[in-house]
């Protein structure tokens, strides 16, 4: 997990309320990293976002 | 009095847009200090524009069903010399150069543009409970919250001010609110509405979309603003064929999903009720009811997360070193994702690829899945959690976990009425559709708005 004190620290963003930020995200780390390691390796973000649709020779 | 019975009436004689225009600012005069749904009223223009729509009518000149109208539009619509807050106080001397694509459209088609409705601040909570200019009430009852971000749009078509109020929605916020408030909202397709002048909370997640009375006149507001704009590089070119339903659809051949897991694990027993009795119409309409399973959508969430809260604090990182113009929830949400890696953001984004071809395997089973929109009828304002069931949720995130997936997928959804609490508070389900299949969604909810046949009266109306 990450140290996000420490991170906040090191970027220099001021926290104004920790309580209502670090633990926040230890939660979202702990949900969102797991799904990560299973990315397929050939998956590339949507560099501008389509909604997916069946390509036409499929339908 | 729907839209389409105001324009009927307007080309029957029975009525002008000078008086539907009067009455609307009777209403606003008198109900919006108990509810707070506009920022901003502008009554010389729209007395202005409703005499031209007069005028324009009585030679022949139509534009359509909104002709005449008294709309509104969410103070996130950037409107020419009319000063445009974002529900902010960073932008509270922001007075635009243009008018939002939205906005354009709704002028071509003739509407009455009355004002800027209330919002969450910056468009970034589901409250609407603004620090800087007051919370907006649910006309329901005006101790409880009208939802957000959209809360001022949802409010004032409730309460029937306006027949019509835009609104915007990056993880529930159109559906949200008129779940709430007891009103139809549609979030279109992404793509299928341009972006263009709105003051935007995310790059890759905001939706623009109609709240209003009744299924039919979102269709009509839908067709009204859907369109390629080459001033947004995300507008689809995909044409909108004729979308507004007939009064009584046929579902005949429409398979209905009905999600056999998630959507119903957490809601309140009477959520689940009512959704059963849209699901019941559904049926006698012709539909067939299918069971579906749907993917992990608590992970599909989690991932929308990470991508909101990071576009948004790139957009607000430079007035960040100014967290005195910030409420407390929202600056929290920045400071949270200006912490959030460029790594986090691109595989997130790398996971929504991979989630958007996941999903789309539902459509092999269904045409559309019904759902309910939120777990609850809306909290009282200053909640922080809600009870669903024996368990305490926060507010946010309970409010948002049916609708949130949908924004990172760009699908169609729409909010309709579908019930009460014992509160007699409204409760709303959702109807998912595939990309570009709005016309579907509105015809399954125009099929089930016309069984239901629920008396929406607010008590603040």
């Amino acid at each position: 997990m990450r140290d996000w004190k420490a991170l906040a620290a090191a970027l220099g963003a001021a926290i104004t309320e920790p309580e209502r930020v670090f633990p926040v995200l230890e939660s979202l780390e702990a949900g969102f990293r797991p799904l990560t390691k299973d990315i397929p390796h050939d998956v590339e973000p949507p560099l501008v976002f389509r909604p997916y649709r069946k390509p036409e020779a499929d339908q | 009095m729907t839209i389409l019975q105001a324009a009927a009436a307007l080309r029957a004689g029975k009525t002008t847009s000078r008086q539907l225009t009067e009455e609307a600012f009777a209403r606003i005069r008198a109900l919006n200090p108990r509810l707070n749904a506009f920022l901003a009223l502008m009554e010389e223009e729209a007395v202005v524009q409703a005499a031209r729509a007069d005028d324009e009518l009585s030679i022949g000149i139509d534009r359509g069903p909104l002709h005449g109208i008294p709309v509104a539009v969410k103070d996130v619509f950037e409107t020419h010399g009319i000063r445009t807050t974002c529900g902010s106080k960073l932008f509270a001397s922001h007075v635009p150069e243009r008018d939002a694509a939205v906005v354009e459209k709704l002028h071509a088609a003739g509407a009455v543009l009355t004002g800027k409705t209330g919002m969450h601040e910056l468009a970034f909570g589901i409250t609407s409970n603004n620090p800087h200019f007051g919370p907006v009430r649910n006309p329901w009852n005006p101790e409880h919250i009208p939802g957000g971000s959209s809360g001022g749009s949802g409010a004032a078509v409730a309460s029937r001010m306006v027949f019509m109020a835009m609104g915007s929605d990056t993880g529930g916020s159109i559906r949200v609110p008129a779940a709430y408030c007891g009103c139809v909202g549609l979030k279109p397709t992404f793509g299928r509405v341009s972006r263009y002048g709105v003051m935007p909370l995310d790059f890759t997640l905001d939706h623009m979309g109609p709240l209003t009375r009744s299924v039919r006149d979102a269709a009509v507001v839908l067709e009204a603003i859907a369109g390629p704009d080459p001033r947004d590089e995300t507008c689809a070119a995909e044409p909108l064929g004729p979308c507004v339903p007939e009064e009584n659809p046929s579902l005949e051949r429409i398979r209905v999903g009905w999600p056999e897991n998630y959507y119903f694990d957490r809601v309140a027993p009477e959520m689940e009720q009512a959704a059963r009795q849209a699901a019941d119409a559904c049926a006698r309409a012709g539909g067939e009811i299918v069971p579906v399973r749907v993917p992990d959508l608590d992970a599909y969430n989690l991932v929308a997360r990470v991508i909101v809260q990071s576009e948004a604090a790139a957009l607000m990182e430079r007035y960040l070193d100014r967290p005195e113009l910030f409420g407390a929830d929202v600056l929290a949400l920045f400071e949270q994702g200006r912490l959030l890696s460029a790594t986090d953001y691109i595989n997130a984004q790398r996971l929504r690829r991979v989630m958007q071809r996941e999903f789309h395997g539902i459509w092999e089973h269904c045409d559309c899945l019904l759902t309910p929109c939120t777990p609850t009828g809306a909290p009282r304002i200053g909640a922080a959690t809600i009870a669903v069931g024996p368990e305490e949720e926060d507010v946010r995130l309970a409010s948002t976990r049916l609708v949130r997936a949908v924004n990172l997928l760009g699908l169609p959804a729409l909010s309709m009425p579908c019930g009460f609490t014992s509160q007699r508070l409204p409760l709303g389900i959702q109807i998912i559709g595939q990309a570009f299949e709005e016309a579907l969604v509105l015809r399954v909810g125009q099929a089930i708005e016309h069984r239901l046949q629920l008396k929406l009266k607010p008590p603040v109306a």
